[in-house]
């Protein structure tokens, strides 16, 4: 039910049920002491006769108007309670408990992912509360109780500019930690990137920017003026985790090398992100992500044969940087936590990204066997990309999907051809094989056959655009698609999280405003 | 200093390339990790490795095997079997985390959904990375490596400029699965410690990849533009791009952001003259004549092999680098300088290199301390010592198939 602000609801209630009531949205009190909840947050009452919810006089402007759900069910079983340390059975426990809660400390839980037609208010007869049986489905709709984010109370400052550091940051504020992006005057070069809205540049409105530094806070500081770099060194020493992609020469020339960090703050954990690693010949080469993803070896076994060596699309060897750097750093933030001392995590793109050529490093070190030519679409004839009449479609075809993909695509016949009959015959008439798939793909449609090949699990999925991506029933149903609004790009569709760990564990706020937070971020530094 | 995972057990059931990857990782960096496999379902990475069969324990010679689960020991189990799902709840609950890659169903069809697993241990951390996620209307479709960068929307944004959407080289979906796991699993370690209970862990891999697209598809929702294949291009920035050096199938990367490179290039390639060129002069006039200066810089390329013209360009300040073929990143001198490729032995596979833990860790590098396990090389470390079971049990697991000491042969032939 929604409650105007102000509102209020008094049910009575039949003394041995226990009621679950559930704050969707907004902020209100609960129970004859008033304790305060929050959307997202579950309040359980125990042996009462009355269950008490009001909204706040004021409505908060950000969370709108105050959404509760109530579960009324008999007395709440131990699986229940096993859920968190908050859920109690007796009504005074549990008014403790709900003025224990600190605001925002259960973390978020969007009414989008709660199958509402489900659950209903109903006084007299019991609804069942599905408790996860298999995690996956059920968890993703009924667990209400979490203890926050995974990383809350970690503090990370970011000095990072354009894709790798920015990605790393965006993970730790996905996962709760509160991430202060340090922007050079004039800002993150992301900004400048684009796409923009209406294709019209501004700062505020670059989509790689928007993406890459979700629910961070932004503070304009010149590492080079001298009060702005003390500011800098008080921020850091407040920091759990500072994520960089200075070239190693650059940091250490503005003074900001990790033996100058650490001996003021030894809990730090320094993340240093860059084409090539802190030291060795080339440390301090300059590189971006062209270079990196040229050094890293996985270039030249991209693209055709005639056509050369190609990148990836985007940013893949900033990305492979960030994701590192994010796997990595939160080792040493689990050794800091342990053992008071933070350490500096240096992350070469390139020595990420070197042993990681399907088995080309493996065959090559241990047998000497190498064959680097670039096959284009085609690892072979059954594993690769053909034209569709609408788009791309892709096979990759192990031995025992021969017999499924033949019946999806109705040519059993190709299953008799003796040129056909095991994946040695079919390498070794590759291209006559190819033909045929060409022939054949050219007349499917890529969402037809996708979903037929799915219900008959045959390896094949169609190349997705972004618009198809958006579209995607797989992707929403899961909720993978987020819609953040900004007061200057607008609305748009956000992916995340990368891996689900509880329906609260990730939250994406919108990217901040170019220095939007200097005046809290250094007020704060001060007192 | 002990090791970031130092005293987490971690049961891997994950076969191929995304979840032992993980799983070695987490081997890396401290985590004892039990690789549980079929006699009859065993990895598939043990049959690729070009072995031929007739050398004896072939399947533990495989080098794609080898590299991908060092530091692990293995244990025999078929999951299928009650006794084999009764031991491996055995040591669900004296683990801190398990790590499954099968396909949606298959867990539960096992009945080692997490519930279950929880139910025996509730301080696990169960992890499922499965192509599409375990929920959804496609969670059961099969998606195998390549078909993971398709899901992903990758595949419709890379490709030569004005050409057909491209495959990358590899089955990248999964090497990255494997980076993002040991983030995931260190995150719900500190849950874990936070909450007292351990958690589950979805890690669907089209998920995971599709966040390396995001801005596209941030770009997209606001714009409304399907943004195209730009090869080596950069949407603003030229020179950006990848030129032929001197020799048979060798290439260089160029990628000029500021005036200054730019002015730098000119003066590497004796060119002064076209830093007032007024076809160049300006970023937005060097984008929009790209083609005609790649053709300049093309000739001063072709002229140097492509380590050659990597120094000259780097230590004039221009970013360049020479397109790496596989032997030339293991013969790198800085890779080499910097440990990334470490000599190893393991006793039936014989002594090469092999890479390093990818990570600098100033306090707790990662080290190597374990060959990869040959087939059901620990099962007696697992059975006895582990979980202490007594003669007459582990008897009957192997009187019953659900452990043995060699791998059923036929299944990968």
């Amino acid at each position: 039910m929604t409650l105007p602000p102000g509102g209020r609801v008094q049910a009575s209630w039949r003394h041995n049920f226990n009621a679950l009531a559930c704050g969707l949205n907004g902020r209100g009190r609960a129970g004859h002491e008033r304790g305060a909840f929050a959307g997202g947050q579950l309040v359980v009452s125990g042996n009462d006769d009355v269950i008490a919810m009001e909204a706040d006089a004021v409505r908060d402007s950000r969370a709108g108007n105050v959404d509760v759900l109530l579960l009324p069910r008999r007395p709440i079983s131990a699986l229940l309670v096993f859920h968190g340390p908050f859920v109690r059975r007796i009504r005074d426990d549990i008014v403790e408990a709900i003025r224990d809660y600190r605001p925002g400390r259960m973390g978020q839980m969007p009414p989008t992912r709660l199958d509402l037609s489900r659950l209903h208010c109903d006084r007299e007869s019991e609804v069942p509360i599905q408790l996860p049986r298999r995690c996956g489905e059920a968890a993703r709709r009924v667990r209400f109780a979490s203890m926050g984010r995974p990383l809350e109370g970690i503090r990370v400052v970011e000095l990072g500019t354009f894709v790798s550091a920015p990605y790393c940051g965006k993970l730790f504020a996905g996962y709760g930690a509160e991430v202060i992006k340090v922007e050079p005057p004039g800002g993150d070069i992301a900004r400048a990137h684009g796409p923009f809205p209406r294709g019209e540049p501004d700062p505020e409105a670059s989509a790689l920017f928007l993406y890459l530094n979700t629910g961070k806070k932004s503070v304009v500081l010149n590492p080079r003026e001298p009060a702005d770099r003390d500011r800098l060194l008080r921020l850091l020493e407040t920091a759990d985790v500072l994520i960089e992609n200075y070239r190693p020469a650059d940091l250490a020339a503005l003074g900001l090398d990790y033996a100058t960090l650490a001996a003021r703050n030894p809990r730090l954990v320094m993340v240093s992100i860059t084409p090539f690693g802190q030291y060795g010949p080339y440390a301090n080469y300059l590189g971006n992500n062209l270079i990196a993803f040229a050094m890293g070896g996985q270039m030249y076994i991209t693209g055709t044969f005639e056509g050369g060596p190609v990148k990836n699309g985007g940013y893949q060897a900033d990305y492979q940087g960030g994701l590192n750097a994010f796997s990595a750093a939160m080792l040493a933030v689990l050794t800091a936590e342990r053992e008071g001392r933070g350490q500096h995590v240096d992350v070469s793109i390139q020595r990420c990204m070197a042993p990681i050529l399907e088995a080309s490093i493996p065959y090559y070190c241990y047998l000497g066997q190498w064959s680097g030519i670039r096959r284009g679409n085609h690892m072979a004839s059954f594993i690769g990309i053909y034209p569709c009449a609408d788009g791309h479609i892709g096979i990759h075809l192990m031995p025992r999907n021969w017999k499924p993909f033949l019946e999806v695509i109705g040519r059993p016949d190709l299953g008799e051809d003796p040129r056909f009959a095991t994946q040695a015959d079919r390498v070794a008439h590759n291209d006559e094989l190819m033909a045929e798939l060409y022939a054949w793909a050219a007349t499917e449609t890529k969402h037809d056959l996708y979903r037929r090949a799915g219900a008959g699990r045959a390896p094949v999925a169609f190349v997705h655009t972004m618009a198809d991506l958006i579209e995607s029933p797989q992707l929403n149903a899961r909720g993978f698609l987020q819609r953040i609004d900004h007061p200057v790009a607008g609305e748009g569709i956000y992916p995340g999280p990368p891996w689900w760990m509880g329906p609260d564990d990730w939250g994406a706020g919108r990217a901040p405003l170019y220095g939007e937070h200097t005046a809290e971020v250094l007020g704060r530094l001060q007192t | 200093m002990r090791q970031p995972l130092d005293g987490i057990r971690v049961v891997d059931l994950t076969m191929v390339w995304a979840g032992p990857m993980g799983t070695r990782l987490l081997g890396d960096y401290g985590a004892e990790v039990i690789k549980v496999e079929s006699p009859r379902q065993w990895d598939l990475l043990r049959a690729l490795g070009l072995i031929p069969r007739d050398v004896p324990r072939w399947y533990n010679q495989s080098a794609y095997f080898n590299h991908n689960n060092r530091n692990k020991y293995a244990v025999s189990l078929d999951l299928a079997h009650p006794l084999g799902r009764e031991t491996v709840l055995q040591l669900c609950v004296v683990s801190d985390v398990l790590v499954e890659n099968y396909r949606s169903d298959v867990m539960d069809n096992l009945g080692l959904d997490y519930e279950t697993v929880r139910s025996v241990n509730p301080r696990l951390i169960y992890v499922s990375m499965p192509g599409h996620g375990k929920t959804g209307p496609e969670k059961d479709y099969v998606a195998y490596g390549s078909n993971v960068e398709q899901l992903a929307g990758l595949v419709s944004v890379s490709g030569y400029e004005d050409g057909e959407p491209m495959k990358t080289g590899f089955s990248y979906g999964d090497p990255m699965a494997a980076t993002a796991l040991v983030g995931a699993v260190a995150l719900a370690l500190r849950k874990r410690r936070l909450s007292g209970e351990g958690c589950y862990v979805e890690l669907a891999q089209r998920e995971n990849l599709t966040m390396f697209v995001g801005e596209h598809l941030v770009g997209y929702s606001l714009t409304g533009e399907l943004p195209q294949p730009m090869g080596n291009r950069h949407p603003h920035c030229a020179p950006h791009n990848v030129y032929r050096s001197a020799g048979e199938d060798r290439w260089i990367a160029i990628a000029c952001e500021t005036d200054e490179q730019f002015r730098a290039l000119c003066a590497v390639i004796r060119r002064p003259d076209l830093t007032e060129d007024p076809r160049f002069a300006t970023p937005a006039a060097r984008k929009a004549n790209e083609r005609e200066l790649d053709t300049v810089i093309e000739g001063w390329t072709l002229q140097r092999g492509h380590h050659e013209g990597m120094h000259l360009l780097q230590r004039a300040g221009v970013p360049a680098g020479a397109v790496l073929t596989t032997p030339e990143l293991v013969a790198d001198p800085h890779l080499r300088s910097t440990g990334s490729w470490v000599e190893h032995t393991h006793p039936d596979a014989g002594t090469w290199e092999m890479e390093a833990p990818p990570w600098n860790l100033s306090l707790t590098p990662g080290h190597i301390r374990l060959p990869a396990p040959g087939f059901a090389e620990h099962n007696d470390w697992v059975f006895r010592e582990l979980l202490g079971l007594d003669d007459e049990r582990i008897a009957a697991l192997y009187e019953a198939g659900v452990a043995a000491d060699q791998p059923d042969e036929t299944l990968h032939r």
